[in-house]
């Protein structure tokens, strides 16, 4: 019983893992190429000889005049995308914009759902990083950013599942409250929270099961 | 008919009257490449060709320029995030919307630019 509740758990880890992966967004170029954000950052490698894949981040609105969609814009265009490696994708349900890459209306709809704005964040390999209905500040954006690329360089599946929600319990359930700005000594902080974290839970599977054994 | 044509799919700007061309990129990073379209040239405000430009801007002899473009269509690109321009492709390949010349040494293109007279309006088209 207790082996197949952890694999049952194992699988849920996996599964919230590839339910993220499998977000795939179509959008198009000023060249009139279509690409598929999981796809995207190997083909404009290959095509521009990089050494890295890019990164995404897709800006949704309905409205291309709304504070939030504007601040936003300006927020991203403050960092180098040389620099950082990333493109950005406009969905916007209103209008088209064919100036740089964007989605179709229908697309920008689908992604939106009942919100008006949305930024998400795509790694070099089309992962979802970030999604977010609130605009983001330019801190945590670059924290997406540099923190996808060291991501991938850890083991995949389940490593990748567990950083989800690592991540999911570093920012919303542990220490919500915790800035970007404190820096590398706090995220050191978040990480020991988090292995406490995942230690009482094991440890109550443990019970659990054992309980239900002796039942 | 434009002066400077820059081909983004063969990756070249050929100056077709004097049968100079140079490869040359544009995107992927940020919003892209150049969108399509004709773009005036601004010949009286270009740099010298220097090792004072930013790395960026530089061929692999170290030296570079900007030699800044206008759209002469409505388009938000250049106004929010950096002027538009040709300059050498320097540091990591590809560029944030210009025309990075991928040549090793892009001098060439900018004593082109410079042996025209001030006064003559350049164009550039962008296909």
């Amino acid at each position: 019983m207790r082996t197949i509740i952890k694999v049952l758990f194992i699988i849920s880890l996996i599964g919230c893992s590839q339910s993220s992966v499998s977000e795939i967004v179509m959008f198009s170029d000023s060249h009139g190429k279509y690409y598929r954000s999981d796809t995207v950052g190997g083909i404009i490698k290959n095509e521009y000889g990089l050494n890295e894949n890019l990164s995404l981040i897709l800006l949704a609105t309905s409205n291309s005049d709304s504070e939030e969609f504007k601040s936003q814009l300006k927020i991203i265009k403050e960092i180098d995308a040389e620099e950082f490696q990333y493109l950005y994708v406009i969905a916007n349900s209103d209008t088209l914009n064919k100036s740089g890459y964007y989605t179709s209306k229908i697309d920008a709809k689908n992604i939106l759902g009942n919100t008006k704005f949305k930024i998400i964040i795509y790694d070099q390999h089309g992962d979802l990083v970030q999604s977010s209905s609130a605009v983001l500040e330019k801190k945590t954006i670059l924290y997406y950013l540099t923190k996808s690329s060291s991501r991938h360089r850890k083991l995949h599946g389940l490593a990748q599942g567990c950083d989800h929600i690592r991540r999911y319990i570093n920012f919303n359930i542990l220490i919500p409250w915790v800035n970007e700005e404190i820096g590398v000594v706090l995220t050191r902080v978040r990480r020991l929270y988090a292995l406490f974290f995942c230690t009482i839970f094991f440890f109550n599977i443990n019970c659990f099961c054992k309980s239900n054994r002796a039942i | 008919m434009p002066d400077l044509l820059f081909d983004r799919n063969k990756k070249t700007l050929s100056w077709p009257l004097k049968k100079i061309s140079w490869g040359a990129l544009s995107g992927p990073f940020g919003a892209g490449a150049l969108p399509p379209g004709i773009y005036d040239i601004a010949r009286r405000e270009i740099t010298e060709y220097t090792n004072k430009v930013d790395l960026p801007y530089r061929d692999k002899s170290g030296m570079g320029f900007f030699v800044p473009i206008y759209p002469k269509f409505t388009t938000s690109r250049g106004k929010l995030g950096g002027r538009l321009g040709i300059h050498p492709d320097g540091n990591i390949p590809g560029t944030l919307g210009c025309i990075g010349i991928t040549d090793a040494n892009a001098r060439s293109f900018h004593n082109a630019i410079k042996q025209t007279a001030p006064s003559i309006k350049l164009t550039l088209q962008v296909k």
